[in-house]
């Protein structure tokens, strides 16, 4: 029990951010340094502590206790050239290719294998925390046209982490033949989500000087707002493996949907339009109406709300297959098919005291509505192909490609939720054991994400459609990333 | 043997090492942005007394407003080496010369000389208004010598009434507004570093200023009323028999044994005042008053003569002979081809036909932008503009744009004008060629 107790401790400790996404959506395409090393082709193998994520069913494979920690470190280079425009207007996005903000993302996950006997028989169980689901990027790229002052630095800021903590558990039906095992626990969200929306002019048509204060580049008006908050969910994965042969092993598993409802704190600030050159005059002083003066004064308004929102998280299914080839060279392969289009984006719902906003009836209501980051994806397919060549006992070799669909459909592209077309990885990784006991394990990965451009201005009906803010970015989209991987796994 | 796999592992390990750093880099100082600009323009806020535009109603001259936006680097406390090209923009109807401001001119045009879009230039801003809303521009025994006081340099002779006085008699030296800026300000005096444009009123007066004028060498026009009966029966044919009909907004009062027809025309009816506004730069009724209250005009050069006491809505004896003018249709909305036929003489293609051989030459080699947004053009400009676009749309030296509104607002000009400025502007930098 030393060594469960070991791993239990081992695996609470390790904070629970795993790779990040590297391909699909919001998803971790790999988990561990070995399965990310051979492009995720997995499956099939998962004969480690990250049999909690790809196969349940691998775990009776692993030979002996264990406890892993990982540490992957990231860098993503995305660009986005804006080409926003309303008609044939510009808004205010910058001019000219942009990258993200600068940041180099370190990521921990850990995980643990033991066996207990039990009436006779053998039961293999994991305990892990790995990160099925994560986005963190951030943007700056926009200046209202309207109002001088910026918005804060991080005006696009994404950053959504889905931590699982499960415990893992797998028998073998045949021995040395066929498996199953199942993986659940919590899920615990967090969610940063800031951004701007800019949302059209709610000065009455009808209202003198209408023409005058809701003219270009004051038919829109910026609303930027930053939402943190957490909450918890639940998560279920179940797999099966069955060796064909001594050298044929086929791997089958999936996850169900979840979903995970975060609550949180809300600032909100609106932009309004710089229009007090044209208050001077006595003829507008003297008859635009409380609203619209409001509407036109140049200030920004600052306000808190306590917000809500459920966030459902896909389910998948997918399917691998090993070759053995000889005692020294192993080859994988798999197919997963995640079901991306049950993610509908945001919905924030709003709850403001009743001392928040005290300006107008008619501006506390505009600036007090729920607003809604919709998506509008579909399901994606993800290939993954490796390779392991033991150069010796204490050396591997491992190498692997993966092509990874975006669930983004065309003319619905945001940075924040970038994802910029078909991807493809190039992997590369090493095994290094040391006193037969440790294994170091290095994983490097180099993903090329596509390019794409998207046109117009969309509004998703997703969220009711009526609230006639853009849902998309238009621009060219591209970008890359960088991941190394290091993994330290202790036998007992 | 262990040694050359613990050196090949490191390599292998530096290898990785080298190939993520490699691409951990920080490229955010590349990036774009649109900061507030360091540098911005000085706009002269200027309002001079221009004999030539007479409001006809007190007997005092009126006078034409000037915003003059000069360009970062300008500075007026000290001699200047750098001149500068020059854009006119006439208001449209109802705009003064605060309207291109109001619009974010300054705002855009010193972006736009940040990014090195255009050359920094002067800009000016001109009053339309009038009494009864705005002059077209032109010169009229109604509302007063516009295209004069704006372009030529003129001498004239002016008859004072008041009332119940000896007439007075002055002789007065104008100079126009082109030669004024050009005195004050570091301007280019070149053809060629001169450009005018306009929305709406305001494009019509710039191209009549560019045809009959040898001033500039580029023009432009938004939703301007280039032809006036569009495709043959529609433009101000259609605005006419949208805000006239027949019936109750018609009025008469009798002077004289005369029935004269009175229409509300206060800018609480914007279509109807352009109208009337239009009516008296096109077809004024050509009545003098003098001491003894009517006399017809027989020459309209340098005489004027005014009659001071009356006011817009009503005199002594309840009418309104200052602001006599003839509306192009009778009180069923019929037209009136006299009338109508001094209107179509005003319309551009009309000018130009009419125009000197030396007037076509140089307005043939002008550069011109028309930007047009179609049927939501207000006062069914875009019928005149589209029918002006088709005529001319095989002429080398136009460029056409065309705009649309969003689903939140109507493509007019007014609502747009700040996306349109940078077209305008990019346009006539491009034109502007320097002599040095």
């Amino acid at each position: 029990m030393r060594r469960g107790t070991v791993i239990l401790l081992g695996t609470i400790i390790a904070m629970s951010l795993a790779i990040p996404a590297m391909g699909g959506g919001m998803e971790i395409p790999g988990v561990g340094a070995k399965a990310k090393a051979m492009g995720g082709a997995w499956r099939a193998i998962a004969n480690d502590w990250s049999a909690a994520y790809y196969n349940p069913a691998g775990l009776v494979y692993v030979t002996e206790d264990q406890f892993t920690v990982n540490e992957a470190i990231t860098n993503f280079r995305y660009k986005y050239n804006p080409n926003v425009k309303y008609g044939n207007y510009t808004v205010g996005y910058f001019n000219g290719e942009i990258t993200n903000r600068f940041a180099v993302l370190t990521n921990p996950s850990a995980g643990g294998y033991f066996r207990i006997p039990i009436s006779g028989k053998t039961y293999h169980f994991g305990l892990a925390i790995f990160q099925p689901f994560d986005k963190n990027i951030s943007w700056k790229l926009f200046q209202p046209l309207n109002n001088s002052q910026e918005l804060p630095d991080k005006q696009i800021e994404h950053n959504f982490d889905a931590v699982a903590f499960n415990v893992t558990a797998a028998i073998e039906l045949q021995p040395n033949k066929l498996s199953i095992g199942i993986s659940t626990g919590v899920l615990r969200g967090d969610l940063i989500y800031g951004g701007f929306f800019l949302r059209p002019n709610p000065a009455s048509t009808t209202a003198i000087y209408y023409d005058q204060i809701a003219s270009r580049p004051n038919d829109l008006l910026t609303e930027w707002q930053r939402s943190d908050g957490k909450g918890w969910g639940f998560n279920l994965r179940a797999g099966l493996m069955y060796k064909a042969t001594p050298k044929l092993t086929f791997g089958f598993s999936g996850a169900i949907p979840s979903q995970v409802t975060v609550k949180g704190d809300t600032y909100l600030m609106y932009y309004m339009p710089d229009l007090q050159e044209y208050h001077s005059r006595s003829d507008v002083s003297s008859s635009i109406s409380a609203e619209n003066y409001i509407l036109s004064s140049g200030a920004v308004y600052a306000a808190h709300a306590q917000f809500k929102t459920k966030i459902n998280l896909p389910g998948q299914i997918g399917g691998g297959v090993a070759y053995l080839v000889n005692d020294k060279l192993t080859l994988a392969g798999d197919l997963q098919y995640t079901l991306w289009s049950a993610f509908k984006g945001y919905e924030f719902q709003y709850t403001f005291a009743s001392s928040a906003i005290t300006l107008n009836n008619g501006i506390n209501q505009w600036m007090t509505q729920n607003m809604s980051l919709p998506v509008d994806w579909k399901n994606t397919l993800r290939i993954g192909v490796g390779a392991e060549y033991s150069y010796s006992d204490i050396i591997k070799l491992r190498g692997g490609y993966a092509a990874d669909q975006s669930p983004v459909k065309s003319n619905t592209q945001n940075p924040a939720f970038f994802d910029s077309g078909l991807s493809h990885s190039l992997n590369l990784g090493l095994g290094l054991v040391f006193a037969n006991s440790i294994t170091i394990d290095l994983s490097t990965e180099y993903v090329i994400n596509g390019k794409t451009t998207d046109s117009g201005v969309t509004y998703l009906t997703s969220d009711g459609g009526t609230d006639n803010i853009a849902d998309n970015m238009a621009g060219t989209y591209s970008g890359s990333a960088w991941e190394s991987i290091a993994q330290i796994t202790v036998r007992f | 043997m262990k040694s050359r796999y613990v050196i090949i592992a490191a390599v292998l390990v530096m290898l990785a090492g080298i190939m993520f750093l490699a691409g951990c880099t920080d490229k955010t100082d590349k990036n774009p942005t649109r900061e507030v600009i360091a540098n911005t323009g000085l706009i002269y806020q200027w309002s001079d007394r221009y004999w030539g535009a007479f409001c006809a109603t007190d007997g005092n001259p009126g006078f034409i407003g000037l915003w003059v936006y000069t360009p970062p680097g300008y500075n007026s406390a000290y001699p200047q080496s750098k001149r500068y090209p020059t854009l006119y923009l006439l208001a449209p109807f109802r705009g003064d010369e605060r309207y291109y401001f109001e619009h974010g001119l300054a705002t855009v045009a010193d972006r736009l000389i940040a990014e090195g879009k255009i050359q920094p230039m002067i800009i000016v801003g001109i009053d339309g208004t009038s009494q009864l809303g705005g002059s077209f521009y032109v010169n009229s025994g109604r509302q007063g010598q516009y295209f004069t006081s704006l372009f030529q340099d003129t001498s004239m002779t002016m008859k004072w009434v008041p009332w119940r006085q000896s007439a007075l008699t002055e002789h007065l030296y104008q100079q126009s507004v082109v030669s004024k800026i050009e005195d004050v300000f570091p301007t280019l005096r070149d053809r060629n570093s001169r450009g005018i444009g306009g929305v709406g009123m305001g494009g019509y007066g710039a191209f009549r200023g560019a045809l009959e004028t040898d001033l500039f060498s580029s023009v432009s026009a938004v939703n301007a009323p280039l032809d006036f009966d569009g495709s043959g029966n529609n433009g101000f044919i259609s605005l006419f028999q949208e805000i006239f009909p027949s019936g109750t907004v018609w009025s008469t009062i009798g002077a004289n044994n005369k029935t004269i027809y009175t229409v509300d025309t206060s800018l609480a009816n914007p279509d109807r005042s352009l109208v009337v506004s239009a009516a008296a730069a096109f077809s004024p009724h050509e009545l003098i008053i003098d001491s003894t209250w009517i006399k017809d005009r027989s020459d309209n050069t340098a005489v004027l003569y005014y009659h001071v006491g009356d006011t817009l809505e009503t005199d002594r004896r309840g009418y309104l002979p200052d602001h006599l003018v003839h509306l192009p249709f009778d009180s069923t909305g019929t037209l009136d081809p006299t009338v109508w036929g001094r209107w179509l003489a005003n319309s551009f293609d009309s000018l130009y036909n009419n125009a000197t051989a030396s007037q076509q030459n140089h307005f043939g080699d002008i550069k011109k932008l028309l930007i047009s947004s179609g049927t939501s053009a207000e006062y069914h400009f875009g019928e005149q503009m589209s029918a002006f676009i088709a005529t001319h749309r095989s002429d080398t030296t136009y460029t056409i744009e065309t705009f649309k509104g969003t689903t939140q607002l109507t493509g007019t000009s007014d609502h747009f004008l700040y996306d349109l400025l940078e077209d305008i502007l990019i346009f006539h930098s491009k034109n502007f060629q320097s002599p040095y």
